[in-house]
C-alpha cells in the first residue's frame, strides 16, 4: 500500500516536540470498552480523553476503522489533604468501562482517593423555533412575535456531552490502585493498600469493606495489596495481589469480610535465584482474569505468569519479559526502577498475552505457539501502515545488527500501560505521554 | 476533529503487527559476571563484597526512605518493600552479632552450603547456622559499624560512615589468600545473588527467640551478643520502632535516633503497653515512654471511669479491673 495521501493523516508539526514532555500528559490508564468502540486513556493532569473507532467504510478503504478523539474532559482536580498536609495528585489511576445499557456511555474513573462515574452523551439533535427566544437564546421582543410556532429537532453537528453522575469519595484511606466492575453490573469494587470496599454503583455515600489486611500493628506492616479484580463470570468471586507475590481468590458468599481466603495461588521461591531483590521482584503489579475465567494473567518485574484457576501450588505457564535485568537489579533499586509498575493483558481469545517493558519495547506471548516477540513503539520505527519490525535485546555473545544492547536500554522510556481490543487485534500501547494503536491487518487483505 | 491542538495527546495511528518468531536470547550467565555463576561459600572476599554489598543496599533504603520528601504522600507499597529490605538486613546482622568470632574458616562452607541448597522460605532452623561465617570474626563490631553509620547520618558526617563500614569488612577478611576479587560492584551482586540466605523478617525473629537469653545485657557490655539476642520478638519493636513511621507519617525522624546500643541492651523493657493511643504507636517515639504508674493509669481513665475517681486520693483497685482497662486501653 503507498504513502497515505488521505488528507486526516496527522500532521506532525502541529505535535509537540517529544522531547519535551509535560508531566501532566503522561498517560496513566488505558482502557477499551466492552465492544472496543471506545478507548479511554486517563492521564497525570486528571484528565480522560476517548477515542472512538471509526466505522469502517467501502467508500475510504483506508479509514480500516480508525480511532479519532470523542470526547476529553477533565475528571480530577488536584486536592489537598490538609490533615496530613499532602497534595492528593490528580492522577488517574484507573478507568474501568461499565456495560453500556442504553445510548450513554458510562465509565469509571478514579484517582488515589476518589472514584467518579461518568456519563457519556450524544446529542445530534436540537430544537429550534422558540417563541420566546431567538436562535442566540435571547428574548425575543414580544412586539415582534405574530404567530405560534411549535418548535423542531433539527439535526446539529454531533456534540458529545459528559457529565459526573457519581462521586464516590472517603471510602479509603491509603491510595486507590484498582478498581473492578462486576459481572452484576450493580456493584464495583475498588482496592488500596490495605482494604477493597464494595460499592454500590448507586450509592455513594457508603460502601462495604470487604477485606481488610491493615495489621492491629502498622510497625507489623509488610505486605500490601497490589491490584484486584471481579471474576468476568461469577458475581461472587474476585482475587487480589500482593507485594509479596501471593494470589489471594476470595468468595463473597462465605463471609462479609473476605479476609479469609478461599484459594491462595503462590509460587515457590527458586532458590537459585535469591537475593536480597526477591521479594521486590515478586511483587505482582498487575492481575487479569482471563475473558474465559478459567485463568489468571500476573505480572511481576521480570515476568508474566498465567495461573490456572484450580491449581494453587504454581503458575502454569511462565514468561520472561526481560531476564537480562536480572544482574541489574540493584542499579534498578537505586533509581527505583525496580518499583514499576507493569500492566499485562489478554488477546480477545486468552492465546496470546502482551505487557510492555523498557525502552519502549511490548512484548507479547503466544501461548499455544510459544512463540514470543519484542516490539518497539515508537515514532521513528513506526510510520502508519508500515509493519512492526521484530526487536532484540541482546545480552553478550552474537549481536545482529539491529539489536540493542543491554546497556544503552533507556530505562526512562517504560511501557506501564498497554490494552488489547476486546475481539480483534487491536493494541492500544502508552509510552509515556504517546499512544499508539496497532493493528493487525493481516487478514483484512484478503479482501 | 483530526488536527490535534496542543492539549490533546499525540495519537500515533500505526499500520501492522505481526507475531514472528521471536529470537531466543542467550544469557550469557559468565557475561556480566553476575546473575548465575556459583561461588563457593568458602571464598573468603566474595563474603567480605558480600558484607559490603549489603550495606551499600541498607544505606541505599535508608536514604530513600528518609531523604525523600515529596509533597505527595510517598507510595506504601515502595515504602514497605524497602522496610522489608532494611529489616531483613538487620536481622541478618543480628544473626552476625550473635554469632562469636574465632570461627574456622573451613567449617562454614559446609553449614553455608546446607541453607543454600535446602532453601524454602520455610527453613528457619538453617538460619541458626553461621551461614556468613567470617563476618561473625568481627561480629559485634560489624554490627556496631553498620548501626552507628544511621546515627552518624543523622550528625551529617558520610566520612566517618564511609570509613566504618570498610574498616569491619578489613577486619574480616580471613588471613588466607584467595584470588583478588574482580572490583567492581556488579561481581560483588554475583556474591550475594548466591550467599544471601533466605530468610524473612519473622522467620529470623523465630530463629533468633529460642537463642536469645533471657537476661539483659549489662550496660558496659556492648559486644555481648546476648545483649543484641535479646528475644527477637521484643527487640524488633524497638529496633524496628521508627520504620513504620512512614507510614502513618511522613516525616519521621524516629528511626535515626532509636537506633543506639541502648535500645539493645534494654531491649527487654516492653514499653508498647503504655502506648495510650493506638492509633499513634506506629510513630516512632510514642514507644520510648516511660512506665507509667497506677496513679498516672487512673487520672487519665477519670474521663472514661463511670465511678468518680478523685485523683488526689489514694484509690484501691481492684486488679482484675485494673487488666481490663489496660485492655480496653491497648486496644488488643
Amino acid at each position: 500500500m503507498g504513502e497515505d495521501t488521505d488528507t486526516r493523516k496527522i500532521n506532525h508539526s502541529f505535535l509537540r516536540d517529544h522531547s519535551y514532555v509535560t508531566e501532566a500528559d503522561i498517560i496513566s490508564t488505558v482502557e477499551f470498552n466492552h465492544t472496543g468502540e471506545l478507548l479511554a486513556t486517563g492521564d497525570k493532569g486528571g484528565r480522560v480523553v476517548i477515542f472512538q473507532r471509526e466505522p469502517e467504510s467501502k467508500n475510504a478503504p483506508h479509514s480500516q476503522g480508525e480511532y479519532d478523539v470523542y470526547s476529553t474532559f477533565q475528571s480530577h482536580e488536584p486536592e489537598f489533604d490538609y490533615l496530613k498536609s499532602l497534595e492528593i495528585e490528580e492522577k488517574i489511576n484507573k478507568i474501568k468501562w461499565l456495560p453500556q445499557q442504553n445510548a450513554a456511555h458510562s465509565l469509571l474513573s478514579t484517582n488515589d482517593k476518589t472514584i467518579k462515574l461518568w456519563k457519556i452523551t450524544e446529542r445530534d439533535k436540537r430544537p429550534e423555533g422558540y417563541n420566546l427566544k431567538d436562535e442566540e437564546g435571547k428574548l425575543k421582543d414580544l412586539s415582534t412575535v405574530t404567530s405560534l410556532q411549535v418548535p423542531v429537532l433539527k439535526p446539529m453537528d454531533l456534540m458529545v456531552e459528559v457529565s459526573p453522575r457519581r462521586v464516590f469519595a472517603n471510602g479509603h484511606t491509603y491510595h486507590i490502585n484498582s478498581i473492578s466492575v462486576n459481572s452484576d453490573c450493580e456493584t464495583y469494587m475498588s482496592a488500596d493498600d490495605l482494604r477493597i470496599n464494595l460499592w454500590h454503583l448507586a450509592i455513594t455515600d457508603r460502601s462495604f469493606n470487604i477485606v481488610d489486611i491493615k495489621p492491629a500493628n502498622m510497625e507489623d506492616l509488610t505486605e500490601v495489596i497490589t491490584a484486584s479484580e471481579f471474576h468476568p463470570h461469577h458475581c461472587n468471586l474476585f482475587v487480589y495481589s500482593s507485594s509479596k507475590g501471593s494470589l489471594r481468590l476470595c468468595d463473597m458468599r462465605a463471609a462479609a469480610l473476605c479476609d479469609k481466603h478461599s484459594k491462595l495461588f503462590e509460587e515457590p521461591e527458586d532458590p537459585s535465584n535469591r537475593s536480597f531483590f526477591s521479594e521486590i521482584i515478586s511483587s505482582v503489579s498487575d492481575v487479569k482474569f482471563s475473558h474465559s475465567g478459567r485463568y489468571m494473567l500476573t505480572r511481576d518485574y521480570l515476568t508474566v505468569k498465567v495461573w490456572d484457576l484450580n491449581m494453587e501450588a504454581r503458575p502454569i505457564e511462565t514468561y520472561q519479559v526481560h531476564d537480562y535485568l536480572r544482574s541489574k537489579l540493584c542499579s534498578l533499586y537505586e533509581n527505583d526502577c525496580i518499583f514499576d509498575k507493569f500492566e499485562c493483558a489478554w488477546n480477545g481469545s486468552d492465546s496470546v498475552i502482551m505487557t510492555g517493558a523498557y525502552n519502549n519495547f511490548f512484548r507479547m506471548f503466544d501461548r499455544n505457539t510459544k512463540r514470543d516477540v519484542t516490539l518497539e513503539a515508537s515514532r521513528e520505527s513506526s510510520k502508519p501502515r508500515a509493519v512492526l519490525k521484530p526487536r532484540r535485546v541482546c545480552v553478550g555473545g552474537k549481536r545482529r545488527r539491529d539489536d540493542i544492547s543491554v546497556d544503552s536500554l533507556d530505562f526512562t522510556k517504560k511501557i506501564l500501560h498497554t490494552a488489547w481490543h476486546p475481539a480483534e487485534n487491536i493494541i492500544a500501547i502508552a509510552a509515556t505521554n504517546n499512544l499508539y494503536i496497532f493493528q493487525d491487518k493481516v487478514n483484512s487483505d484478503m479482501h | 476533529m483530526f488536527w490535534y491542538s496542543e492539549e490533546v495527546r499525540n495519537l500515533h495511528r500505526c499500520g501492522r503487527y505481526m507475531l514472528g518468531k521471536g529470537g531466543k536470547r542467550k544469557f550469557d550467565e559468565h557475561e556480566d559476571g553476575l546473575e548465575g555463576k556459583i561461588v563457593s561459600p568458602s571464598d573468603g572476599p566474595s563474603k567480605v563484597s558480600y558484607t559490603l554489598q549489603r550495606q551499600t543496599i541498607f544505606n541505599i533504603s535508608l536514604m530513600k526512605l528518609y531523604n525523600h520528601r515529596p509533597l505527595t504522600e510517598p507510595s506504601l507499597q515502595k515504602t514497605v518493600l524497602i522496610n522489608n529490605m532494611l529489616r531483613r538486613i538487620q536481622e541478618e546482622l543480628k544473626q552476625e552479632g550473635s554469632l562469636r568470632p574465632a570461627f574456622p574458616a573451613s567449617a562454614p562452607p559446609a553449614a553455608a552450603a546446607d541453607p543454600l541448597g535446602s532453601s524454602s522460605r520455610e527453613a528457619p532452623p538453617a538460619f541458626s547456622q553461621p551461614a556468613p561465617a567470617p563476618c561473625e570474626l568481627g561480629g559485634a563490631a560489624a554490627l556496631e559499624a553498620c548501626l552507628t553509620p544511621a546515627s552518624l547520618l543523622e550528625d551529617d558526617d558520610p566520612d566517618t560512615f564511609c570509613t566504618s563500614s570498610p574498616a569491619a569488612p578489613a577486619r574480616l577478611a580471613p588471613p588466607a589468600l584467595l584470588p583478588p576479587e574482580k572490583d567492581s560492584f556488579s561481581s560483588a551482586l554475583d556474591e550475594i545473588e548466591e550467599l544471601c540466605p533466605t530468610s524473612t523478617s519473622t522467620e529470623a525473629a523465630e530463629a533468633d527467640g529460642p537463642k536469645g537469653d533471657s537476661s539483659s545485657g549489662g550496660p558496659g557490655a556492648p559486644q555481648r551478643p546476648e545483649g543484641l539476642q535479646e528475644g527477637g520478638r521484643p527487640e524488633d519493636p524497638k529496633l524496628m520502632d521508627s520504620l513504620p513511621g512512614n507510614f502513618e507519617i511522613t516525616a519521621s525522624t524516629g528511626f535515626l535516633t532509636d537506633l543506639t546500643l541502648d535500645d539493645i541492651l534494654f531491649a527487654d523493657i516492653d514499653t508498647s503497653m503504655y502506648d495510650f493511643d493506638p492509633c499513634t504507636s506506629a510513630s516512632g517515639t510514642a514507644s520510648k515512654m516511660s512506665p507509667v504508674s497506677a496513679d498516672d493509669l487512673l487520672k487519665t481513665l477519670a474521663p472514661y471511669s463511670s465511678q468518680p475517681v478523685a485523683p488526689s486520693q489514694p484509690f484501691k483497685m481492684d486488679l482484675t479491673e485494673l487488666d481490663h482497662i489496660m485492655e480496653v486501653l491497648v486496644g488488643s
